[in-house]
C-alpha cells in the first residue's frame, strides 16, 4: 500500500502551533473560571442562564483542537494511508452541531418566556453580613467573562492564519465577538433591573440567535469542506490562490504543453492531482518527478500531490 | 466606532446612569404596598403559619409574626388569604397577591411562578423561603434585607411557638 508521504509542520508553523495549544490551554483554564463564577451568580434571569451555557459550549472547539492538532499529524498507516488530516474536519462538525443544536433550544427557551410573559426577579444576596441586590454581582461577572476572551481571541487569529488551521480561526473569531453577549446579558440584566421584565428573555434570545448563527454558519463550512470544496483561505471568505498558482507554475514549464490541476483541503493542508499534456516522452519520469517537487515547494500546505500525463485534457477523453 | 457596536453600548451608559437607585419593581408593587395594602398569601403550616378559619385572619406562628413585623415597618394594611400552595402561588403570578409564606422552602415546585428569597432560616435538609410576585424586584430585595437582618431571632420565635 503506498501511503502518503508523512507529514510535518515547517517551523514557522511548529512554533505558531505550540504557542497556539499554549493560548488553548490558557483558555480552557479560563472559561472553567468563567462557567464557575457565572453559575454562582445565575440567578433566575434568562440571558445569564444563555451567556452561561454560551461560555461552556466555547470549551469545546478548544478541547476540540488540542485533540485534533495531536492527531493530524500522525504519520499514515496502512489502514489509513491517507493520513488523519481529515480528523479536524470531522471534529469540527461535531462542534458545530452541537453550538447549533444548543443555540435553536435556547433560542425556543427564551421565546416560550417571553410569550408566556414569565417575570425573571433578581432579588438580594447577602456576604459578610451585608446584602445587596444580585444585579451588582452580575454585572463584574460578565465583564470577566467578555473581556479575557476577547483578548485572547486577539491572540489566537494569526496563529490560525498562520497554521491554515480552521478549527482555531473558528474558535478565535467567536472569542472575539463575545463582546456582544456580554453587552447583551448587561442589558438584560440591567433591564431587569429596571423594571422591564422583557429585556431579559429579548437579550436571551439575541444571544442564542448569536450561538444559533455561529453555528449554522461553521456547520455550512465544514460540510462543504468534507465534500472535497475547492480550497479557501482560513477566514472562509475567498477561494484560495494556491491551485491556480499550481497550474500556471505547470504551464510555463518547457516540456508541458497543457496543464490542469484540482485540489482538495484536508485539515491544515491540501491534496490535489495534476494533469499535463507533455510536448514529447522523453525523460517522462524524471520531469514528473522534479515537477512534483517544484509544486509541492511553492506552498508548505500542498502535501500529496500527483501529477499525471495525458494525452488531452478535453473532459470527453477519460478512459471508460 | 461603528455605528452597530457603539449603539449598544450607549445603551447601556443609558440604563445604567438611568438605575442608580436600582432595582425597580415591574409593576411598582413596593411603592404601592408603602403606607397602603399587602396582599399575603397564607397556607396554614405548623409552626409558621396559622390561619383563623371564622376571623378569616392570620392567627399566629413564627412567618405570621415576622410579615406583621415587616409590614409595620412599612406602615402597611395586611390583607390575608388562606389558600393551597398551588393555589397561591397561581394568584401570586397573576398579579393578584404581594408575598406568599407558610413554611414554604426553595425545593418548592412552583418556583418559576415567583421571586424566592434567599434562605433565612435552615431545619434539617429544609431551607425555609417566602415568595415574592414575580418581577418585582425591589420588594423582593426589601424582605431579603429584612429577613436576613432577623435571621438570629428566628430560633428563639421557633422555640416560643412550640408546644410546652
Amino acid at each position: 500500500m503506498k501511503r502518503s508521504p508523512d507529514f510535518e509542520f515547517p517551523p514557522e508553523q511548529e512554533r505558531a502551533l505550540k504557542r497556539a495549544r499554549r493560548l488553548e490551554w490558557l483558555t480552557i483554564a479560563y472559561l472553567a473560571s468563567v462557567v464557575i463564577v457565572m453559575y454562582l451568580v445565575l440567578g433566575t434571569s434568562q440571558a445569564m442562564k444563555t451567556a452561561w451555557i454560551e461560555d461552556m459550549l466555547s470549551l469545546i472547539p478548544p478541547i476540540v483542537f488540542l485533540i485534533s492538532s495531536r492527531v493530524a499529524t500522525r504519520p499514515p498507516s496502512d489502514r489509513f494511508s491517507y493520513g488523519f488530516h481529515r480528523v479536524v474536519s470531522i471534529a469540527f462538525l461535531c462542534a458545530s452541531l452541537a453550538l447549533l443544536a444548543m443555540g435553536l433550544w435556547l433560542l425556543a427557551e427564551a421565546s416560550i418566556k417571553l410569550i408566556t410573559a414569565e417575570r425573571p426577579t433578581i432579588g438580594g444576596i447577602t456576604l459578610f453580613g451585608h446584602t445587596f441586590w444580585l444585579g451588582w454581582l452580575m454585572l463584574p461577572a460578565l465583564v470577566w467573562s467578555v473581556v479575557p476572551a476577547i483578548l485572547l481571541g486577539r491572540g489566537k487569529l494569526p496563529l490560525a492564519s498562520t497554521m491554515h488551521d480552521k478549527v482555531l480561526h473558528a474558535d478565535a473569531s467567536m472569542n472575539k465577538a463575545d463582546w456582544m453577549t456580554g453587552l447583551a446579558a448587561m442589558i438584560g440584566v440591567l433591564g431587569i433591573g429596571l423594571g422591564y421584565w422583557w429585556a431579559d428573555s429579548v437579550a436571551a434570545a439575541i444571544i442564542s440567535l448569536d450561538v444559533t448563527y455561529d453555528g449554522a454558519r461553521h456547520l455550512r463550512e465544514v460540510v462543504a469542506d468534507l465534500m472535497d470544496e475547492t480550497p479557501k483561505t482560513v477566514d472562509r471568505s475567498e477561494p484560495d490562490p494556491l491551485p491556480q498558482q499550481v497550474e500556471e507554475y505547470l504551464k510555463q514549464l518547457p516540456w508541458v504543453a497543457d496543464a490542469r490541476v484540482r485540489m482538495r483541503e484536508e485539515g491544515h493542508v491540501f491534496f490535489g492531482e495534476g494533469f499535463v499534456v507533455p510536448r514529447d516522452e522523453s525523460q517522462l519520469v524524471n520531469r514528473l518527478y522534479e515537477a512534483t517537487a517544484a509544486c509541492c515547494g511553492l506552498d508548505w500546505r500542498l502535501h500529496d500531490f500527483v501529477l499525471m500525463p495525458v494525452t488531452s485534457l478535453e473532459e470527453t477523453d477519460t478512459p471508460k | 466606532m461603528r455605528l452597530c457596536s457603539a449603539l449598544p453600548i450607549w445603551l447601556l451608559c443609558v440604563l445604567a446612569s438611568s438605575g442608580c437607585d436600582l432595582p425597580h419593581d415591574s409593576a411598582g408593587t413596593l411603592e404601592r404596598v408603602r403606607n397602603g395594602e399587602i396582599r399575603v398569601g397564607i397556607t396554614a403550616n405548623e409552626p409558621w403559619a396559622r390561619f383563623d378559619e371564622r376571623s378569616k385572619a392570620a392567627a399566629g406562628g413564627v412567618e405570621v409574626r415576622l410579615v406583621e413585623e415587616f409590614a409595620g415597618e412599612l406602615n402597611s394594611e395586611i390583607v390575608w388569604r388562606q389558600d393551597s400552595e398551588s393555589d397561591l402561588f397561581e394568584a401570586l403570578r397573576n398579579g393578584e397577591l404581594d408575598l406568599v409564606i407558610g413554611g414554604l422552602t426553595d425545593s418548592t415546585p412552583f418556583a418559576d411562578k415567583a421571586g424566592l428569597t434567599q434562605p433565612y432560616v435552615e431545619l434539617g435538609k429544609q431551607k425555609h423561603i417566602w415568595a415574592v410576585r414575580p418581577g418585582e424586584n425591589a420588594l423582593l430585595l426589601q424582605v431579603d434585607e429584612f429577613l436576613q437582618a432577623r435571621k438570629p431571632r428566628i430560633g428563639q420565635m421557633l422555640a416560643e411557638e412550640s408546644p410546652p
